[in-house]
């Protein structure tokens, strides 16, 4: 029965939580047809990068049969504490306890962290109610722990809202992940949406456009608004959030669907990246970005 | 002489940001509701601190697309309000097409690692 052993300190430069992630990623795929157990059991530090990627890989091979387990009996007492306080094992869900948002949220005022919130991607009004109720309680967190400035408070609100707005347009999935922290010595903020719907690809598939045929396409696609709904007035959004994060908040964005992922940091030229690996397990959409605080300028870097 | 119609967007909401295309939809069907003919209504959007892209998209695209557009004004708008609301009208005019990006293959997990040790 293999044991996946999650690597007791994550470290805070950018591609460190991307590197255990596909890391462990790739020891399931190898162990796919046994018992698997994803062990935290020495883990100290980790982030909101990995944990919500290493969660959401969790919970799709559960859905696709697979047998595999969480061990989250962690020896240092901070890191557990953390885990729970996060909600670590099934993430806050807002539609389960719609009158407590405002308190659940408030609870975390002071705090560096807001708990790993599951909440639903749905068009519904009940559920467009709740999402809207989150993202506005959320988003005052955010400013409050941050004292942003209005001008800073819309970026970020910006970069939140058209990410899990482009989930609930375009993935067709029920639920929508969001996980994020502040990391006050260091001065960046990390700010982490995912779903694990139909994917970029999917979503144009799903639409006929049947020209777009590998993920690479599609993220290239989508980069140049090339909408996957039929009225012009919409997409523009990853291209828009991108280039706000990267060219006027100096930060760094990263979008991965699929086998391929998009990677924008300043000064650098950009490049869709693809992985020809045979993978089976797919993470759709994720966003990180770091705010220094130092200059009070945001420097969205590491 | 009858005063204007006006919808506090703060009021219909009880909220100071709006995120999605739903509220937006929401909002218009109470402008519909007060419209009459050749008369003009203030939507006021006093103490709203933020809408998203989609919010104003979508509130763009309906006012557009309605046949009584000349007489929907918008007012007392934040600087990030009319910011937002200024961007998405330009971009339904204007579509800006974009380089297609140059693709880096890896080809094996090693390498993909190797590159997340370097960013």
């Amino acid at each position: 029965m293999p044991v996946i052993k999650v690597i007791p300190n994550i470290g805070l430069n950018f591609g460190a939580p991307l590197n255990e992630l596909f890391r462990v990623w790739a020891e399931i795929i190898k162990n796919k047809e046994q018992s698997i157990t994803l062990d935290f059991s020495s883990c100290r530090f980790s982030n909101p990068f990995f944990l919500l990627g290493i969660y959401l890989l969790y919970r799709q091979c559960k859905e696709k049969g697979m047998d595999i387990e969480l061990n989250l009996d962690c020896s240092n007492e901070y890191f557990a504490n953390y885990l729970s306080l996060t909600y670590f094992r099934g993430g806050f869900q807002p539609d389960t306890e719609p009158q407590d948002i405002e308190t659940i949220f408030d609870s975390y005022r002071g705090k560096t962290y807001l708990p790993l919130t599951n909440f639903p991607a749905g068009v519904s009004d009940y559920e467009t109610n709740i999402r809207d109720r989150m993202l506005e309680f959320m988003e005052h967190r955010v400013r409050e722990r941050l004292n942003l400035d209005t001008q800073l408070y819309t970026v970020v609100s910006y970069l939140i809202d058209e990410t899990v707005n482009n989930i609930k347009d375009h993935a067709r999935t029920e639920r929508d992940y969001l996980f994020t922290q502040f990391y006050p010595k260091k001065g960046f903020l990390d700010l982490c949406i995912a779903d694990t719907g139909v994917s970029l690809l999917g979503s144009y598939r799903a639409t006929a456009r049947y020209d777009i045929t590998s993920h690479e396409q599609a993220v290239q696609a989508a980069m140049n608004g090339d909408s996957t709904k039929n009225n012009l007035h919409r997409g523009f959004g990853i291209r828009t959030s991108r280039k706000m994060l990267v060219n006027g908040l100096s930060g760094r964005y990263f979008l991965l669907s699929g086998n391929s992922f998009l990677f924008s940091r300043p000064g650098q030229p950009e490049e869709v990246k693809s992985v020809t690996a045979r993978t089976r397990y797919k993470l759709v959409r994720h966003l990180s970005c770091h705010e220094n605080t130092d200059t009070k300028k945001c420097e969205f870097s590491v | 002489m009858k005063s204007p119609a006006t919808i506090s967007v703060q009021n219909f909401f009880k909220a100071q940001s709006l995120h999605s295309r739903e509220q937006a939809q929401d909002l218009f069907v109470d402008i519909s509701s007060v419209m009459h003919n050749h008369e003009p209504v203030w939507i006021d959007f006093s103490d709203i601190e933020f809408i998203s892209r989609s919010f104003a998209d979508e509130l763009i695209y309906l006012k557009t697309n309605s046949k009584r557009k000349a007489f929907i004004n918008f007012c007392c708008t934040s600087i990030a309000v009319q910011d937002m609301l200024e961007a998405v009208t330009h971009t339904q005019v204007k579509r800006k097409i974009e380089k297609k990006l140059p693709v880096h293959q890896f080809d094996s997990m090693e390498s993909l690692l190797q590159f997340f040790s370097k960013i």
